[in-house]
């Protein structure tokens, strides 16, 4: 197996509906950074129009059919996935380098991450590299009150790219990033105008990008204290959607790296629903290097190291976003699994 | 697959892989691959055993896990499996926000 970083890189672009994923595919896909990306789109109906909107990448888009991406094809994807990257290895298709998939607008987006990570051809020649979301700035927010969806798809994400700036009131545009702020702090927020954004930032800074992951953990860790402090100076309770809640927990001592894994594990397969996002920079007992780690739901990708720490905190810190549990019992739960190994290390 | 058991094997679960997204120089190997795996379940058992259950390695590449009496018993390869088997097993959820299991966890320290 190809070293994780060398893998091809899966870009998965979400949004709720109306909120401008197509315009934003098709300028991504105009951009000649893009030439080498295989796309795959999927829509709701038996004629996925927007097929017909990604035209300059025929050769490398296979429309999935008919049905929802999540829960009614998860093997469709599977299979489209590894078809094309047959044609790849038989030289039937350009040697696509990155693969951009298009969720529906009603698409929770976890379920396509646990396909992408659940068969093995796809792991073994495919990593996750951004989740990216669009938020509308003229509905956003409504969307967001009304629509489970659509708060999971900004709270997963990597990327946050709010569209039609252009025709929305400045005052809206500032309440929709302040709540997309406070909801994932971690994810960094693009403009779009008529679907123009820097496509290289969108697509190439990922943290599993050796060249950007050190950046890409300063910019997480900087968006975190910013939100922390916020909170603490705040105190207002109804700023988050009324079930999400963002936090950071920090831990001065190191982290014993077996009882972490037995924890986060378990904690997924108990609540692996509710904590929507999971990723932070840890400093494990015996590792001189920091680790980062990252999950969505209930995929964790593969740990990684950093070179050097990015600033002179040696703390472990890792951010939820969770739906409805409490930070006390999660801080309380990992402290005391932490502890009891530390215990156990100690009676050896 | 192992041609031996026919347990389905998918390479290393993130938590067995070492800290380094599996790169080989990084990820435990040989004897100290054991002893990890050895002190792996030493802290697998103070948890399940919150739950009447045991864990044991089978063959250094899986897990053994049943209930106090032996009666019944799951042969898994990684932590989530683990749970799950556990779950089948007792018919209790495997849950690291159970107040009870923290407290019987803080009570070692």
């Amino acid at each position: 197996m190809a070293a994780y970083s060398r893998l091809t890189p899966l870009f998965i672009v979400t949004g709720f509906l109306g909120s401008g994923k197509t315009t934003l595919l098709n300028r991504m896909l105009r951009h000649p950074s893009l030439k080498d990306a295989a796309v795959l789109v999927n829509e709701f109906g038996d004629v996925g129009l927007d097929h017909f909107l990604v035209e300059k990448m025929d050769e490398n888009t296979v429309l999935l059919e008919s049905g929802c991406l999540c829960c009614t094809i998860r093997d469709d994807l599977k299979d489209a996935i590894i078809e094309l990257n047959s044609k790849r290895e038989r030289g039937e298709v350009p040697y696509y380098k990155r693969m951009i998939i298009e969720t529906t607008g009603l698409a929770d987006p976890s379920p396509i991450i646990f396909t992408l990570n659940s068969d093995i051809i796809i792991k073994h020649h495919y990593r996750l590299g951004s989740i990216i979301t669009t938020v509308d700035a003229v509905n956003g927010l409504k969307q967001m009150k009304r629509h489970a969806e659509s708060v999971k798809q900004a709270s997963v994400a990597d990327r946050i790219v709010i569209s039609k700036t252009d025709i929305a009131e400045a005052g809206d545009i500032e309440r929709l990033r302040a709540k997309l702020e406070r909801l994932n702090p971690s994810a960094e927020l693009i403009e779009a105008v008529n679907g123009d954004v820097d496509v290289k930032r969108l697509l190439r800074a990922d943290i599993y990008d050796a060249r950007t992951k050190g950046a890409e953990v300063r910019r997480w860790l900087a968006a975190e204290e910013k939100n922390d402090s916020e909170h603490h100076h705040s105190h207002d309770v109804n700023r988050h959607d009324e079930h999400i809640r963002t936090f950071t927990l920090t831990f001065d001592e190191a982290l014993d790296w077996t009882a972490f894994g037995i924890w986060l594990t378990m904690l997924l397969h108990a609540h692996g629903e509710k904590v929507l996002r999971v990723k932070g920079i840890l400093n494990v007992k015996g590792v001189e290097a920091p680790v980062i780690i990252n999950g969505v739901q209930h995929v964790v990708h593969p740990p990684m190291h950093l070179k050097a720490w990015p600033d002179d905190d040696r703390r472990s810190r890792i951010v939820f976003i969770v739906d409805d549990i409490g930070q006390d019992l999660i801080e309380r739960s990992l402290a005391a699994f932490n502890a009891a190994a530390a215990a156990d290390a100690a009676a050896a | 697959m192992c041609a031996l058991c026919g347990v389905l094997m998918d390479g290393p679960h993130w938590t067995e892989a070492g800290t380094n997204a599996g790169r080989s120089d990084d990820a435990p190997q040989g004897h100290q691959r054991q002893l990890d795996r050895d002190y792996r379940i030493t802290l697998i058992n103070r948890v399940i055993g919150h739950y009447g259950c045991t864990a044991r390695d089978f063959a250094g590449s899986q897990y053994v896990v049943q209930n106090l009496s032996g009666g019944a018993s799951e042969v898994v390869i990684n932590l989530p499996q683990m749970w799950q088997a556990m779950e089948n097993i007792t018919r209790k959820i495997a849950d690291p926000l159970d107040t009870k299991l923290i407290g019987r966890l803080e009570g070692r320290v």
